[in-house]
């Protein structure tokens, strides 16, 4: 089972692509349709985050935008089957974290998560969207950043106008991923997701 | 995150997390169960404003928790304190959140939480913003254990605690008038330019797009909270004299409790209504909370929770029904439907 952000606006070929773009309360149930079949068929799930946000609109508030992504989290970190996150590109806030909890989280080099999209934290904490980058370095937004904090386990190296190669090379990576998840005993699988959220920013 | 909002004027008449908490729990029941928090980052800057905020407030970070009694029955708070760094939750908060909802689902007691909250804390980022997955984690697990989880949403909530813990009530109330969204204003403001259409973010609006179950002051919480925690918590209220195995009933129960009327299995003839009495009790329809109606035990839900709702007939007046658990009408007073 495979939920993916679908940047373009059309469903993709996956089963249960979220809607359009930006993410609204209606992406993120079906998401957790999907969630759901994964569950009640024991199939593995991979998640794959790339968004520059949720929608923010009055049809996005009232539809309980909040509260999907809430659902989400709650779904996701419960999830009996396995579950792998792709970490592709752009994490931006509460759409991105929604898909999220995970087994296994790998990031592809350039990918980033961060609460607000960097510009948006900048005008918060600086009042000027200037300071984007120094406070992506500050945030711990970025792969590398990820993997040092234990919320990322593996980081995909892109290369230059790589393409094909590397959609190859993380194809091969994600299957071995899932083949591990599948091979270990469901009990310690559950007990270590919980484990690895749970200790998240804890001195170790 | 911390910035200006709307009522920032009215943080001086803002109660603090502990005052808010003692409302809602019988007097000098309250006990915290904080652990006391070291500040350890190495950001001047940020070491600078949360020694500012416990100067400000008293306390050590941005939430409270512990434990007291609702009308005698033991249970478990969490509660923000917006005046600390707008009630924003980093990796400490959240950990005290986390051990506050383990505690309470090991001693088995139903969990009040009363967030206000700008979100995660800016200054610690993307391992703040992780936080609300081990919270969301632990709510899930508390009512997974089949106990009750009440929340009281407060102005202002927004962001990642909106996101997480404070969408996940089994009945969601909210503080009148409070800004409540996915998005604060500023920050729609500060990354699109323009502000949030006005009349959306707020409690009486989400409340009538079924998104939370009552608009509730404060005076209005503890009595509130006693009455859905008796439902929730399942007490056996069995009317006198009724044996339902023989589907009889003594002279005394009579149709007092349920409407019957004589013995026996009943197949035809009026049937009380799925919310049993007369509806409008004595002080209006609809309400079995707070109006005093004769059912004390009716927790009326309004909505999925989840923003849904069927369609309406065009151009018919509504019943503030949609406020059924304070009976408040959240908009200027319409018809009655019945």
């Amino acid at each position: 089972m495979v939920l993916g952000h679908n940047r373009r606006g059309r469903r993709g070929s996956e089963r249960a692509s979220a809607e359009g773009q930006p993410l609204g309360p209606a992406g993120l149930r079906t998401a957790r349709r999907g969630m759901r079949i994964a569950a009640e068929l024991g199939l593995p799930l991979l998640t794959v985050i790339d968004t520059a946000g949720a929608a923010l609109s009055r049809e996005a508030e009232e539809g309980g935008l909040a509260g999907e992504i809430a659902r989400c989290l709650a779904d996701m970190v419960t999830l009996p089957a396995p579950t792998l996150c792709l970490l592709l590109g752009q994490g931006a806030g509460g759409a991105a974290l929604a898909l999220l909890p995970a087994d296994r989280v790998v990031a592809a080099r350039h990918a980033w998560l961060s609460p607000l999209p960097p510009e948006g934290a900048s005008a918060i904490l600086h009042r000027t969207t200037e300071r984007a980058y120094e406070v992506a370095d500050r945030q711990g937004v970025r792969s590398a950043d990820l993997l040092a904090d234990g919320i990322v386990d593996r980081v995909v190296e892109e290369g230059e106008g790589e393409g094909e190669e590397f959609l190859g090379r993380l194809g091969h990576i994600l299957g071995a991923e899932l083949a591990a998840l599948r091979a270990q005993d469901s009990e310690e699988r559950l007990a270590a997701r919980r484990a690895r959220h749970r200790r998240i920013g804890l001195p170790s | 995150m911390t910035g200006t909002h709307p009522r920032a004027g009215a943080d001086k008449a803002r109660k603090s997390a502990i005052d808010l908490v003692e409302t809602f729990l019988d007097p000098g029941s309250r006990r915290g169960w904080d652990q006391p928090v070291e500040i350890t980052t190495t950001d001047p800057d940020y070491r600078a404003d949360l020694e500012r905020a416990r100067e400000r407030t008293g306390l050590d970070e941005s939430v409270i928790t512990g434990e007291g009694c609702v009308e005698g029955r033991r249970v478990a708070y969490v509660a923000c304190e917006f005046r600390f760094l707008a009630g924003s939750i980093g990796v400490a908060a959240g950990e005290r959140l986390v051990r506050a909802v383990e505690r309470a689902t090991a001693e088995r007691l139903p969990l009040l939480a009363a967030p206000a909250s700008g979100g995660t804390r800016m200054q610690e980022g993307t391992v703040a913003f992780l936080q609300m997955v081990k919270v969301a984690a632990a709510i899930t697990d508390h009512k997974a254990a089949g106990l009750p989880y009440l929340v009281h949403v407060r102005h202002p909530t927004t962001g990642g605690v909106l996101a997480s813990w404070g969408s996940l009530g089994h009945v969601t109330a909210a503080e009148p008038g409070a800004l409540i969204g996915f998005m604060g204003p500023r920050v729609h403001e500060a990354l699109y330019g323009e502000e949030f259409p006005a009349g959306v973010q707020v409690a009486e609006n989400l409340m009538n797009h079924g998104l939370i179950d009552a608009v509730l002051p404060t005076s209005r919480l503890a009595e509130v909270a006693a009455r859905v925690l008796r439902v929730l918590c399942g007490d056996q209220d069995v009317p006198a004299g009724v044996d339902f195995r023989s589907g009889a009933e003594t002279a005394e129960a009579g149709s007092a409790a349920a409407g019957r009327g004589g013995a026996g299995p009943r197949r035809s003839g009026p049937r009380p209504r799925s919310r049993s009495g007369p509806r409008g009790g004595r002080t209006g329809p609809g309400c079995g909370i707070c109006c005093g109606s004769p059912r004390r035990n009716v927790s009326p839900l309004s909505g999925t929770g989840a923003g849904e709702h069927d369609p309406r007939a065009a151009a018919r007046p509504r019943a503030g029904r949609r406020g059924a658990l304070c009976g408040a009408r959240a908009q200027p007073a319409r018809a009655p439907r019945e």
